[in-house]
């Protein structure tokens, strides 16, 4: 079943170059349709800025589509109020990147925790406690940790704060975007251990966003591949691992894997800034090696390659 | 031996009381070779770096030990002199290029600095040489990019603008303190490739900083692992990765996801506060394989072929 889908979504955020200066629109979405089923977890990787972390936030309506529709448990909540979007968000939650900027400073574990049932359920103070204790007990911190201050914890800690708060409300779906990137490797692998046991215990399906090819590999069982607002490949991990198809995600595989395997490094050309406007053909034409005539003029639609493979690309 | 740092002992004064930081460090750099230092945030990786260029935080002090550069111990040199050293002799890169350049001042002015106070250029010849730099770390455009300021520049062309700045006074030695941590895996690969590169054409010898030990494969030729202020591993890096002994270091690559097969088997708990005390063996409340006499006992070094490890487990080897 799936839990949510969107369908052709586009954000554009419009930027003006200097005061007087002409505006420019940037594409952060540009026509992304996917779907995520209950209880998988789905990985999306690509390179900073591909808009990765856009589509996370759209997809709860954190940020609003500029087009393009979002449907949760079936439901179409593109246009949805915001008084009942309140409602959905118990099902739905997220964690960010960041734990030194994602917790309020000047508030102890006990408020940032119980904050939710404060405002989703109207909880008398005793009760709260108990929720936090055990949410504390679920993600593997000591209970005295209940009237400290997140300053007094370590990036690890902070995050399982914030991953605790994130499962409050025993939420169905959780965007989890690079919730690693500022933890130290050791680290990294207990929070990978208490996502993979969360999911368990309550039955989670998450969006795992990361620049990591190597993470994603280890906890998704679907991953899309995201290139500069559009998804240029999807389909299961396993098979995306083994043979790759996109020109990109064989490049994004050759930067992680020299790490395992110790030999040479890819030669490509880089991403250089002046490309940030309008693009016409496939965006990846100018750092791909394959690149033929056809793909500076067209641009290449996502495409199915077999039941469940798809792939943007005229190769 | 171009770098040798015998028996550093850091620590820091903390209310009138002194506590340790590192506890007797030994390293060697041959010239031409680069050595990794590997380990979590928190076990004095960043320090021993600082330590070398005498660039501590107030309040810390180095307590004993020597640290010999071609012949000299830095640790007994005037602050003038050690001037001459730092940026000239041995440079340093950090993590974070958005925090090490100057935003109000363009790329360009900022190398140029470089030269002017080390190598004593005048504008125009510094504006020169800062070009020729700009175009060997790779910057596209370089006549052009002199005059774009930090913001204007992505995280991987920031990175290289601070290669260029570190290798402007030709030095001999580069610490690079996590230099791809910030980056993105594809501009990681690139930056990774540059300093490899760079190596080769001018001969440097380098110390690299990282948590991620998979990382040093690539790199290093030896490989130090250190925990709590000490170094607790200690070997070529080929067999290091191949088979390491430490299980602190076992930790540390069982920690990285590698095959979705194969599951991950995290380092329980967290490092300790470099500033505590320990008895004991340092590692023992996170390790699987202790015995009684982790609990009451420090382990030396023990000598296994070329390896040095820091635990009771082979005692008897």
């Amino acid at each position: 079943m799936k839990i949510i889908e969107a369908i052709n979504l586009k954000k554009t955020y419009t930027l003006k170059k200097g005061l007087f200066g002409k505006k420019v629109q940037i594409k952060a979405l540009d026509g992304v349709t996917l779907f995520i089923l209950k209880g998988e977890t789905f990985g999306l990787v690509g390179e900073s800025g591909c808009g990765k972390s856009t589509l996370g936030k759209v997809l709860l309506r954190l940020e609003e589509p500029t087009e393009g529709k979002i449907f949760f448990e079936n439901k179409d909540i593109t246009n949805l109020p915001l008084k009942d979007m309140k409602t959905l968000r118990r099902k739905m939650q997220i964690v960010f990147q960041d734990p030194y900027a994602s917790l309020n400073p000047r508030k102890t574990i006990l408020d940032i925790l119980g904050e939710p049932f404060i405002v989703h359920y109207q909880l008398p103070k005793k009760e709260i406690l108990e929720k936090v204790k055990f949410l504390l007990e679920m993600v593997g911190l000591p209970l005295d940790s209940i009237y400290k201050y997140p300053h007094e914890f370590s990036g690890g800690q902070r995050q399982r704060i914030a991953i605790a708060r994130a499962i409050a409300l025993e939420p169905s779906f959780v965007v989890a975007d690079e919730p690693l990137s500022a933890l130290d490797v050791s680290v990294q692998a207990q929070i990978i251990e208490l996502f993979l046991r969360l999911q368990e215990n309550f039955g989670l399906t998450y969006l795992f966003i990361s620049h990591d090819i190597n993470v994603v590999a280890y906890m998704a069982q679907r991953l899309g591949v995201m290139y500069r607002g559009k998804l240029v490949e999807v389909g299961p991990t396993k098979e995306i691992l083994k043979s790759p198809l996109h020109p990109y995600t064989k490049l994004l595989l050759e930067s992680a894997n020299l790490q395992k395997e110790g030999r040479g490094f890819p030669r490509f050309r880089s991403f250089s800034d002046e490309e940030n406007g309008e693009i016409q053909g496939c965006a990846f034409f100018s750092r791909c090696e394959k690149a033929k005539l056809i793909c500076k003029e067209n641009t290449p639609e996502l495409k199915d390659v077999d039941k469940e493979r798809k792939v943007a690309c005229f190769l | 031996m171009l770098l040798e740092v015998k028996d550093l002992q850091l620590s820091i004064s903390f209310l009138k009381s002194e506590k340790n930081i590192l506890r007797g460090i030994d390293l060697y750099l041959k010239e031409g070779k680069t050595l990794a230092l590997v380990g979590e945030s928190g076990c004095g990786k960043t320090l021993t770096a600082l330590s070398i260029l005498r660039l501590l935080p107030p309040r810390m002090r180095i307590e004993k030990g020597e640290i010999f550069y071609q012949g000299v111990n830095l640790v007994n040199l005037k602050e003038e002199e050690i001037r001459r050293i730092r940026g000239k002799e041995i440079a340093m890169i950090f993590q974070e290029p958005s925090v090490a350049l100057n935003p109000v001042f363009t790329i360009g002015e900022q190398v140029a600095e470089v030269l002017k106070v080390h190598q004593g250029l005048n504008k125009r010849e510094a504006k020169e040489r800062t070009i020729e730099l700009l175009k060997q770390v790779r910057i596209p455009d370089p006549h052009l990019r002199y005059k774009s300021y930090p913001h204007q520049l992505s995280g991987g062309m920031k990175q290289r603008v601070v290669i260029a700045m570190a290798l402007a006074a030709e030095p001999k030695v580069l610490i690079a303190d996590e230099p791809t941590t910030a980056l993105d895996v594809t501009v990681q690969a690139q930056i990774l490739d540059l300093l490899l590169q760079l190596k080769e054409e001018k001969g440097l010898s380098l110390i690299f900083i990282t948590h991620n030990l998979a990382l040093t494969k690539l790199f290093a030729d030896t490989v130090a692992v250190m925990y709590f202020g000490q170094i607790v591993e200690y070997g070529s890096s080929d067999s290091l990765l191949k088979e390491p002994y430490h299980p602190y270091t076992k930790g540390l690559i069982s920690s990285l996801p590698r095959d979705p097969s194969s599951p991950l088997r995290p380092i329980p708990g967290t490092v300790p506060d470099i500033t505590s005390k320990i008895n004991g063996c340092a590692f023992h409340n996170r390790c699987s394989y202790k015995t009684q006499k982790c609990f009451s006992l420090s382990p030396p070094f023990f000598k296994i072929e070329d390896r040095k490890v820091r635990c009771w487990l082979y005692e008897n080897n």
